[in-house]
């Protein structure tokens, strides 16, 4: 057997389902299919990461060499991926909401049409990453649950011969104060266990 | 218990496959059955295929435990466009893993972390066997050991 307590289980490999949904949406079950609240923010190519950032500040005396007292003054969570899906659906909510989408007609032919000016205030979503065996206790779900983020990000879709287009999407955690328990305001993960 | 067999688990991987049963049947193995005469078992060189064989080359995991590799699926079929459905099943059947999932083999359940595609695709015949095939080549993580060690 392996020379290690660690469980084959608690190895997570794979990427997840990445959804959007407005403001002040409450976390699905996680034994639940995803409510339609919720948009599905894909498919997504390459890694998805989930940034847990904040530089400590360090204090020191003149009787000690190390530090004797660190303070973490300003705290960040980012989680970044990349779409593939062009649709106007997916574009505008990336670069602000779904609401900027108008349909009507170019000539004799039916279009949508995007505005691309973002504006000064980015709209703010809850973010759900859900995996369906992303839980390191068994073959289970595990889901991350942001309540309150904003697309930070500059996407720069590209064209060329050989290039596909992609929205690079970088969601900045802000300070969700309608949760209860201070450890909750920037979000949570949710694994199943047994 | 002994350790896993990763070929082992992605050869059952893909002969659990609905899919894949619907083109090859059963003729899924490490080793060709073609060219054996007299055996219940042997292939027929118009029949549909796959074997599925290591690939050297891969930095193996010395940390963890897990079984890393490259695999080579071959694609036997009647014409090239016979193969080609074979490996598309396989391109599909990969597609379709949502994370990581598991296969019972004869050493335990294995638990395959990944399994992806790794180069294009390369259709030829087999020199030995005159035998039209697509060749794919997939990288895997499988755990060392079966999950039922750990339980």
């Amino acid at each position: 057997m392996a020379g290690t307590a660690m469980t084959p289980y608690a190895q997570l490999v794979g990427p997840v389902d990445v959804y959007v949904a407005p403001y002040g949406t409450a976390e699905p079950a996680i034994d639940a299919a995803v409510p339609s609240t919720w948009y599905k923010l894909g498919p997504t190519t390459g890694d998805q990461t989930i940034e847990h950032s904040g530089d400590l500040e360090v204090f020191r005396d003149n009787d000690h060499q190390a530090p004797v007292k660190v303070t973490r003054p300003e705290e960040d969570l980012m989680v970044t991926f990349t779409v593939v899906d062009m649709t106007y659906e997916k574009y505008a909510r990336i670069i602000n909401n779904v609401g900027r989408i108008a349909t009507g007609t170019s000539g004799s032919a039916n279009v949508k049409r995007l505005g691309f000016k973002r504006g000064a205030t980015p709209t703010e979503y809850a973010l759900l990453l859900r995996g369906s065996a992303d839980s390191p206790y068994g073959l289970y779900p595990g889901q991350n649950y942001i309540p309150r983020c904003v697309q930070s990000g500059n996407p720069a879709p590209a064209r060329g011969k050989a290039t596909r287009a992609e929205l690079e999407c970088e969601f900045m955690t802000l300070e969700d104060d309608t949760q209860s328990s201070d450890d909750d305001k920037m979000g949570w993960g949710t694994v199943q266990i047994n | 218990m002994p350790m896993i067999d990763p070929i082992a688990a992605i050869l059952k991987l893909i002969s659990d496959n609905t899919n894949v049963q619907a083109i090859v049947g059963d003729r899924v193995a490490g080793k060709h059955k073609f060219a054996q005469a007299g055996s219940v078992n042997a292939w027929k060189a118009d029949q549909s295929c796959i074997v599925a064989k290591d690939d050297p080359g891969t930095t193996p995991d010395i940390d963890i435990g897990d079984h890393v590799g490259r695999v080579e699926l071959r694609c036997y079929g009647a014409t090239p466009a016979a193969a080609r459905k074979i490996y598309n099943s396989l391109i599909e059947l990969i597609r379709d893993l949502e994370g990581r999932t598991t296969a019972n083999t004869s050493n335990g359940t294995a638990l395959i972390y990944s399994l992806v595609m790794d180069a294009s695709p390369f259709t030829t015949v087999d020199p030995d066997l005159s035998i039209d095939m697509v060749v794919g080549y997939a990288r895997y993580r499988i755990h060392e050991y079966a999950l039922e060690e750990y339980q």
